[in-house]
Formats: C-alpha cells, structure tokens, sequence
C-alpha cells in the first residue's frame, strides 16, 4: 500500500535547478533507501516532503490526499518527522526534555514529568539502552545526540519518518541497535524514508532503492524482486558515463616532492593523514562532502594551532600552526568560502587584495600606495576581473569575480603550494573556466603546486595528476593519473572503493 | 536627477563614500538653525569655538571607542572616563603647579594606560570574555580605587601650566585645544588611511576570519587596540585637569556614554571594519551642540541625557535598517 507518493517535484534555489522533475512512492511498513552524488537533490526532496521547504510544482500525496505543508509542524501534526543532518537539539536541557521539547506531558496546568521521563525511557531503551535519560546533552557525543535526535521524531509517533543520514555520526554498534529499532518501527507499519552515503548500510536495511541524479530519478530497484548489485546501483548513480580522457598536457610525476605530511591528525575530524605532493602537481582532494576536505585544506593553511602534524616543506621540516607561518612559507589558501574566510565584503578591491601584505614583517609602515595600485591592476588584468575600478566594495562584485579577487590576493606571492579549497563552488562557468585556465598556466610556467579539493567530480577528472579520497576523516584510497574516472572516484568515495581497488590492484 | 543618481558625478561619489559624515554635518547645521530660530544668539562664531572646546573631550575620547570598536570583536570601552580619572587625581599632587615634574606625570599616564588597556586586552581578546562587561567591570573598579585615595586624603596640587596652555588657553578667540585636536584628527587620519595599522586595524574588525587567514593575529590586534585606548585615555585625564585646574573624583565618568554615543554619530559601525576620525569629531560637536541647545531651553541635565539617548536610538535604527536593505 503506498503512504506517500511524490510526482513531478520541482524546487529551484536562485538559478540553481536543485529538483527538475522527481518522483518518490513509500509504501506502507517498507524502508525506502534515497540516494544519490552530492547535490542530487536527496536532501531536497526530505525537506519538500517534510514541510521545511515548498515545492514550485509537482504534488505529494500523503495516505491518498493530496497535501502542502507550510512547515515542519503542520507535517508532524500530519504525521511525518524528519531526522535533521544538523542537529536542532537544546545543548542545556536533559535527553528526555528534548524528547518531549513542545510536546510534554500534562497534568492539567503543571506539567507532568514522570510520564514525559517514561516515554522517552521506552523509546532511548529500544535504541542505546545504555544512554541515561537524565544526562545534558552537552555531555552527549555527537553519535548520541544523533540518536537523541531521532528519538524525538518517533516520539511523535509518525507514520512516515524521514531520516536523512542519521549513520553519519554514528559508530558500528549504534547503527546495528539503530537498524534494529528501524525493523521494529517498520513492523508497527511506519514507513521510513532513509539516506545514506554508505552503500552497504542501504543494501542491508532497505526494502527498495531511489536512486536521484542531477534532480531527477536516475533509477529504482526493488530489492523483493531484484537482487543487490553494488555495481548497478553505483552506476545509476554516476549515470555510467563514459568519461572523456582529457589530455593532460604535462610532463608531471616526475617533480621532487615540494610538501610532505606525516601522520597529520585534528580532533576526530582528520585521521594519520600522510601524503605528498610533488613539484608541478596538481593533487586533488575528493571524496563525499564533510569528510574532512575543508578542515584539511585550512590545517595546511595553519589555521589549526592545536593539530598534530609533522610536514616538510622542500625537505625542511615548517611549523603549521600559524596561517602567518603558511604564508611566509608561500602555502597559500583559496579557502571554501569565500566570503566568510576569503574577503571584506565591505572594503575596497584594493584593501583586499593588498591585505595579506600586511602580515609580512618586510612590509613598510607606509603603505606604497602606487606600487600597490599597479601590483592591483596587473592583477585585475591577469585575471580578467570585472570590476568598476579599486575602490568599490567588493560585495558589489559578482560571485565568480570576488572568488578571482581571493585567488588574486596571492598573485604577488612567489607559490610554493596553492591551497584551493572547492575554488569553483557557487562561481560562474566562465569565472571558473579563466580560474582554472590561469592555475594550469602558472603549474605549467611556474611548476607551481596545488592541492585542489573539488565538490565536483568532474573537476577532479579534468585538472588532476592524482586523487586522494577521504572518507570519515581518513585517505581511503589514491586514484593514480590513468585510473581517475568518475566510477573511481564514487566508489572509493562511498568506502566500497577500499576493496574493489585493491582486487584491481 | 540624472545628475543625481548618477554614480560617476564627483558629488554623489563623495557622498556615497563619506555618507555618514554628510549625515553627522547636516545634522550640526540643523541644530543650529533649530537653536537660532528658538533661542536668540544661539548661532554666533564665539558660541561655534564654545560648542568645539566643549565637544573636543568628547571627541578625544571617541577616539578611543573609534579605535577598539573598529577592531571588531564587539569592543566598546566603558573605562576610558576612569582612566582619565584616576591619572588626574594620582599625578595632580606630582605636579603641584609646576612644569618640572611633568614628565613624571606622563610617565605615570603612560604607565596607568598601559596596566589598564593591557588588562582589558587580555580579558577580552585572548580569554574571550564580553568587552562591555570587562571594560565595565574595570570601570567600577578604578572607581572604587579613586574613590579609597580620595577618602584618605584630599586631592591636593595643580596641573602644570603647559597642561594649562595646552587644555584651557586660548589664542585669540581660537582655544587651544581645537588646534590640538586638529592635529589628533590630521594624525589619526593619516595612520588609517596611509599605513598598514590602519588596513590591518580594519580588516581585523570587518572580518575575523580573512583576516586571520590572511596572516594577521588578530587577538594581538585587539589587544594593541585595548592598550592604545588606555594609554589616550590616560593622557586625556592630564588634558583633563589642565581644562579644569583641579582633580575631583567625577571629573572622566560623564564623558564615557557621550564618547560611544559621538562614535556612533560619527558613523563608526558597531559591527567594526569601519569608522572615520573626522566624521566622529563632527558627532562629538553634534552631541555638544544638542547639550546646549536643550540647556538653553531651559532643559538642564536631564535633557541633556534625553537627547543622547534618543538619538542614539534613532541613528542606530537607520544604520542597521540601512545595513539589513542591503
């Protein structure tokens, strides 16, 4: 019987098609699995059904009427809760005040406490038994709070639960007691909607597969009739392209390595990281998002003074908790987002790109204002940026031109190692056609270095010698120059690459 | 209107860049006017040089609020009045009227700002407490510190007579405190604008991240910026009791909210990244202006702390609802 159907779903973001025409059918007391690359439109589709954001065309239909939630609460009063990827617990209240936050127990006009505490004790004893109700849930880890979290959507009692990658934050035991508790809800007849990028976790729990690519469905497979193919649904989810070699024009591999890191490790978010990078390389980062890219990037970048890490810059052993100690080593960031870390919106063109100057101690106390202004022009030149002069507010500049304006900060810098973290993300296709043009000459004049992180696989593919791949924190896996394809580069992304490349191997 | 709306015309450039301080100088101009219709011989060069001597403390010690609000972190400092204070009242028995012994003066100034910016500055930039509450934390305490000194003894001595010169004198009808505080402003200016303490002081205040990033130690930034603002504030509790011949206890403490306030009008952006030393001493004599206004209708204190705070209220209301069409 199906609960929910969704048909010819539509959402576009700004000029940025997230859903071109998408279907979705639940069927009562199943786990449907939705998957799909970064930016398939996945989490789109949870939120649309879930109320967070309204579709611009297409119609759901939830228990056979046709339905438009205005937001998340007229949804849970309809029966349908979603887990959030971004946890919207209160860090001061107690696990079971969460569980019952806006929906407590009542004893006419006082509150009722002891029932609030047994229903979450019920619910918390199916999941992690081990889990004290009565703990903060500042004390909580993040696997906890996970837990917590969808705790407090099935207190809600929904028919339809939608959990949009709960197993991110969760450790091997608590996502088998998860599964359990899933099969045990799936019994009573909810229906769940589940997202993750581990394959292995979707082929064990679920009943059928979704599988969305670039907004639209790119397959279904029933696993009641089909048998469970990783390298069919892998396939659905690059769409089995057969990539374009693209001829790299360099006489790369045989640089000296210029960076080296040993054993880097940072909180739980990066794991004995070790690689190098060779003289005139372009090295990408890939792998899924969140796995430690942006944090790796802006480590090297000596943004973390308490990471552990041991590199050698030239042979020579630098110290990388400072961003200053980067700079006067000539690694340089292009960090991810570019207004909040790469500009001042308000300042002038001219005071950003002159700004990291001002941290070198060879810099006069006076600024060289005409030097400056020319060093300024040559850049703007060089990068053909679109600009109305100096000395306009940066924030008036198109996206693809205050990402140039980032990059051209450097410009004057003599590069030993560029840091480009997602450089292409949110910017034109002819700002990031000159970005990449201008990096490619500087790698073949200059035999500059760069360690390219890119969201997009295609990126990847096209610009770089080698590809490490993250996952959780840790390099899974380096796709050597003639292995890089985008078949590569998903599955190693999504932790079956380990295997299948090592029987390659 | 074309010539109005259009970018290019030097005239609309000039105040699009320097909005807020058009803002701040057609606001004095109304008040006069405003004075002048409703009080006979409100608007008279003499009563222009009174309302600029009287406004130029003000402005000295905007110009601390302008330095430690621009460095961003959400820095304000509520001590600067005290400061002043308790250098006034420590160094008014070493000079005893006499100019030998003003360099002990300068040195105890130097001496007090320092302790005191260097302790708000740590608070603050590396331990991450709130400014407001430190800085008003160590406001109450130099208070308390005053208020022990005061109490044993009485506050004896005078300013040395070149403090006198400098703060009270008048050459002509032109005080002398106006060519000191051109000097300020000319000086400011020329650092904030023309070297890099100024870029990096800005830079560190619009965006903490990019600067850091950038290369920049931005809790050192902050820091400086605390320990600047003691050591002015310091030094204008020697101008202070050059201005008044005498040290009290209350002399600095008036003069802390009408500093923010004058920063504020000046067009110094609460958020930091922002500010311009002429627009604030034009806030500081808009504010003096509005004290005497009121004062000459008969208003006395009272409206004179009205008038602060309601236009407080007002211009903070236009700069965010400003800031949020954007």
């Amino acid at each position: 019987m199906v609960v929910l159907e969704a048909k010819g779903i539509k959402k576009h973001f700004g000029g940025v098609v997230a859903l071109a025409d998408a279907n979705l059918i639940c069927r009562k007391g199943k786990i449907t699995g939705l998957l799909g690359a970064n930016g398939s439109g996945k989490s789109t589709m949870s939120k649309i059904i879930s109320g967070v954001y309204s579709a611009d065309g297409g119609d759901i239909r939830f228990k056979g009427e046709q339905v438009k939630y205005r937001n998340p609460n007229e949804a849970q009063k309809n029966g349908i809760a979603m887990v959030f990827q971004n946890l919207s617990l209160v860090p001061d209240l107690t696990v079971w005040q969460n569980i019952v936050l806006g929906a407590e127990e009542k004893k006419r006009l006082f509150l009722n406490n002891e029932a609030s505490r047994i229903i979450s004790r019920n619910i918390i004893d199916k999941l992690l038994p081990g889990l004290d109700i009565n703990r903060m849930i500042y004390e909580l880890n993040p696997g906890e709070m996970q837990i917590v979290e969808i705790a407090k959507a099935v207190s809600a009692k929904p028919e339809l639960l939608i959990l949009d990658e709960p197993t991110a934050a969760l450790e091997q035991a608590e996502v088998k007691s998860l599964f359990t508790y899933m099969r045990s809800l799936v019994e009573q007849g909810v229906s769940i909607i589940f997202t993750s990028h581990r394959l292995w976790e979707v082929m064990e729990i679920c009943d059928d597969i979704v599988v969305f690519r670039n907004g639209t469905n790119a397959g279904h497979i029933d696993f009641e009739t089909e048998e469970k193919d990783p390298e069919k649904l892998i396939r659905y989810i690059t769409g089995g392209i057969k990539e374009i070699k693209i001829e790299k024009d360099r006489n790369t591999l045989s640089g000296n390595p210029v960076l080296q890191v040993h054993h880097l490790s940072y909180g739980g978010i990066l794991k004995d990281i070790s690689f190098e990078l060779r003289k005139g390389e372009i090295l990408g980062i890939g792998g899924l998002a969140g796995q430690g890219q942006h944090e790796l990037m802006l480590l090297l970048a000596g943004n973390y003074p308490k990471a552990v890490c041991c590199a050698e810059l030239n042979g020579k052993p630098i110290n990388l908790t400072k961003p200053v100690n980067a700079i006067r080593n000539n690694i340089l960031l292009v960090p991810g987002d570019r207004q909040l870390e790469g500009l001042f919106l308000n300042h002038p063109v001219f005071t950003n790109l002159i700004f990291p100057k001002m941290g070198l101690k060879k810099q006069p106390f006076i600024t060289p204002r005409k030097m400056y202004k020319e060093e300024c022009e040559r850049t703007i030149a060089r990068l053909s940026i679109k600009t109305d002069g100096l000395d306009i507010p940066v924030r008036t500049l198109s996206g693809g031109n205050q990402q140039k304006i980032v990059v051209g900060k450097w410009l004057p810098f003599d590069v030993n190692v560029l840091l480009l973290a997602d450089p292409a993300k949110g910017v034109d296709i002819g700002a990031k056609q000159d970005l990449y043009a201008y990096i490619i000459e500087q790698v073949k004049k200059e035999r500059m270095s760069v360690i390219l992180y890119a969201s997009d696989n295609q990126e990847l593919i096209e610009y770089c010698d080698r590809v490490l791949i993250m996952y959780e924190g840790r390099i899974v896996s380096t796709i050597e120059e003639n292995d890089i394809n985008e078949d590569r580069i998903i599955s190693a992304s999504m932790g079956i690459g380990r295997t299948e490349g090592e029987r390659h191997e | 209107m074309n010539a109005l709306t259009n970018r290019n015309n030097p005239a609309v450039k000039f105040y699009l860049k320097y909005k807020r301080i058009v803002i701040a100088f057609l606001l004095i101009i109304f008040l006069f006017i405003l004075g002048e219709v409703t009080v006979s011989n409100f608007l008279s060069l003499g009563q222009i040089l009174l309302t600029i001597k009287l406004a130029s403390f003000i402005a000295l010690f905007a110009l601390c609020q302008m330095i430690v609000i621009s460095a961003g972190g959400s820095g304000l400092d509520l001590s600067v009045g005290y400061t002043a204070t308790i250098t006034a009242v420590l160094t008014a028995s070493v000079m005893d009227g006499q100019n030998s012994h003003l360099w002990i003066a300068i040195l105890i100034a130097l001496g007090i700002g320092i302790a005191v910016g260097f302790a708000n500055g740590v608070l603050t930039a590396y331990l991450k407490l709130p400014p407001l509450v430190v800085t008003l934390a160590m406001a109450n305490i130099l208070q308390g510190a005053i208020n022990v000194y005061t109490a044993g003894a009485n506050i004896t001595g005078k300013p040395s007579p070149v403090l006198r010169i400098i703060a009270a004198k008048s050459i002509g009808i032109f005080p002398n405190i106006l060519f000191l505080l051109i000097l300020v402003a000319v000086i400011v200016s020329l650092i904030l604008t023309k070297t890099k303490l100024g870029v990096i002081l800005f830079g560190t205040g619009a965006n903490e991240t990019t600067a850091y990033l950038s290369g920049i130690n931005v809790k050192l930034v902050r820091c400086v910026a605390f320990i600047i603002s003691g050591v002015l504030a310091s030094v204008i509790g020697l101008l202070l009791i050059g201005n008044m011949g005498m040290a009290f206890k209350d002399m600095g403490s008036n003069y802390v909210m009408p500093s923010i306030a004058a920063a504020v009008v000046g067009g110094v952006s609460l958020m930091g990244g922002d500010g311009n030393y002429v627009g604030v001493i034009l806030g500081a004599i808009f504010l003096q202006t509005l004290t005497n206004l009121l004062v000459a209708m008969g208003w006395g204190d009272a409206g004179k702390w009205l008038g602060f705070g309601i236009v407080l209220f007002v211009l903070l209301i236009l700069y965010v609802s400003n800031r949020r069409s954007r």
